[in-house]
């Protein structure tokens, strides 16, 4: 019964060979990536850990087909050719798929983007969940979940905002021209040099940048560890009004003087 | 205030209050601006201990960076001592038979963090400014521990130090009822740089070893020497 034909020249028993061998490497592979996974955890970077494990699974897989090929009577020198015809055809046919998976490729190779990091590509803002290897996953910070085909992240200008561990903040403060811009600068550095999390080294760059239509521009500039990016840009600002106003200085609203002219009388 | 106590127990000094309720619950409670407030259960005891001062605000920075209040010559071949501050970070852990387990963690000092290094591969330190002193003083303020650096000029020049950084690995404290003390050795070896080491040795006498916090961490690569550039 084993050596009945089950289709072509292949017999019951070289289908349940070529069966097992597939399945014995699909478990080899399962548990060689569940071992790696284990091993390899906190040693490696979550995203490589990943682009290793995918390629150790599909390696294994790919290759343990290829050796069980010639079970079912399959010349792998025939498929060569056939795979080169094929290859002509779907080339053409398919030509972003192939570009987004060399793009993808490169970008697993380079690494300009890990998981977790808060980028920018073209329009589109947030954190990358996951880099496949025909496109990149990304969560934006509106809680939308993104798919960019990795041709678009490899050809367009890509913002990581986290490639370096620090990250300066920006402000301009206006006051009044009636102000002392020194002390509004002793007040706002008073602020800067009491929070934990503004650096002393790179140090703190306080200016007046520029002479305003209504106000004296002050330039604040500091840098923060990057995971506190945002808390502190969106809670100091305050602070920093209120240390200046605490200083009798006001931050002046848009103003414009308007002069009337009266006629001294009505002959002329 | 360092030591070891069992409950239940006061310290007026920290705001620490540890109290075992009738069911044998032990509470601990420290007042303050960041109060804290835990149930435990079983028989532990406390140790009050200095602990690596690089782990406020949080999350721990990797070096702790001390900048002298003025800068110190050095002649060619020239060894010295200073003695400098650094800031306090109180460490209270649990024991009862076990590893001992971190309940809290406080500053005496408001702590200032800076960045050291290139752009690319530098990294956070906890910033302090200290006074530079060649005996020990006794009148150190409070929340502050001292430092002894041993300084070994090995370079044939004429060098000019303004700070040290110490790395977090390897960092060893001591402590003598409210005291810390920590010891450390700085080679210059190149006119812009020096290999700083932490030395495991109380820098006076009837002291006691304070438990490491980052060892109980799972740092897999401990790094006792550090190579600093930019005296």
């Amino acid at each position: 019964m084993l050596s009945q034909k089950l289709f072509g020249d292949v017999s019951v028993l070289q289908f349940i060979y070529f069966t097992l061998v597939i399945a014995t490497s699909f478990l080899f592979s399962k548990i060689f990536v569940a071992y790696l996974r284990r091993n390899l955890r906190g040693r490696v970077d979550d995203d490589r850990l990943q682009n290793i494990c995918k390629f150790v699974y599909y390696g294994v897989l790919s290759i343990s087909v290829l050796f069980a090929l010639p079970i079912l009577g399959t010349k792998l020198s025939g498929l060569a050719v056939a795979g080169g015809v094929a290859g002509v055809v779907i080339g053409f046919a398919s030509q972003n798929i192939v570009s987004n998976f060399i793009s993808g490729l490169f970008i697993m190779l380079e690494r300009p983007i890990k998981i977790g990091n808060e980028i920018s590509i073209g329009d589109t803002d947030g954190v990358v969940e996951e880099v496949r290897i025909m496109s990149t996953l990304i969560r934006t910070f509106g809680g939308l979940r993104v798919r960019i085909p990795n041709i678009n992240v490899f050809t367009s200008t890509l913002i990581n905002y986290e490639s370096y561990p620090i990250r300066r903040i920006d402000y301009i403060i206006g006051i009044r021209y009636e102000d002392d811009a020194e002390v509004a600068i002793a007040a706002l550095r008073d602020v800067l040099d009491a929070h934990p999390y503004v650096l002393v080294h790179p140090a703190p760059n306080l200016f007046v940048s520029n002479l305003g239509d209504s106000s004296v521009d002050i330039s604040v500039r500091f840098w923060v560890p990057i995971g506190f990016f945002y808390d502190i840009k969106f809670k100091l600002l305050n602070p920093l009004k209120l240390a200046v106003e605490a200083r009798g200085i006001e931050i002046p609203f848009p103003q414009r003087v308007v002069w009337h002219q009266k006629p001294n009388n009505k002959e002329e | 205030m360092f030591g070891t106590y069992h409950p239940p127990f006061y310290l007026d000094t920290e705001g620490i209050a540890v109290s075992v309720s009738k069911h044998g619950c032990v509470n601990y409670c420290r007042s303050g601006e960041d109060q804290v407030e835990r149930s435990v259960f079983g028989k532990p005891v406390f140790h009050i201990h200095p602990v690596e001062p690089m782990h406020l605000p949080g999350p721990p920075v990797r070096a702790l960076y001390l900048a002298f209040d003025h800068p110190q010559l050095l002649s060619p071949k020239q060894q010295e001592t200073l003695y400098l501050t650094f800031p306090i970070e109180v460490g209270v852990f649990l024991e009862n038979g076990s590893k001992p387990y971190l309940l809290d963690i406080y500053d005496k000092v408001p702590p200032k963090l800076t960045f050291y290094g290139k752009m690319q591969d530098g990294f956070l330190c906890r910033y302090h400014q200290s006074d530079v002193h060649v005996n020990a003083s006794k009148h150190v303020n409070s929340g502050f521990g001292t430092l002894r650096l041993n300084l070994v000029n090995q370079h044939t020049n004429w060098v000019t130090i303004t700070r040290v950084i110490l790395n977090s690995y390897g960092m060893k404290l001591f402590f003598s009822g409210e005291r810390a003390y920590m010891a450390a050795r700085m080679k210059i070896i190149e006119r812009d740089k020096a290999e700083i080491e932490c030395l495991a040795e109380p820098i006076q006498e009837h002291c006691h070893t304070a438990i490491e916090l980052f060892p109980t961490k799972r740092f897999t690569t401990q790094v006792r020497k550090f190579v600093m550039e930019g005296l």
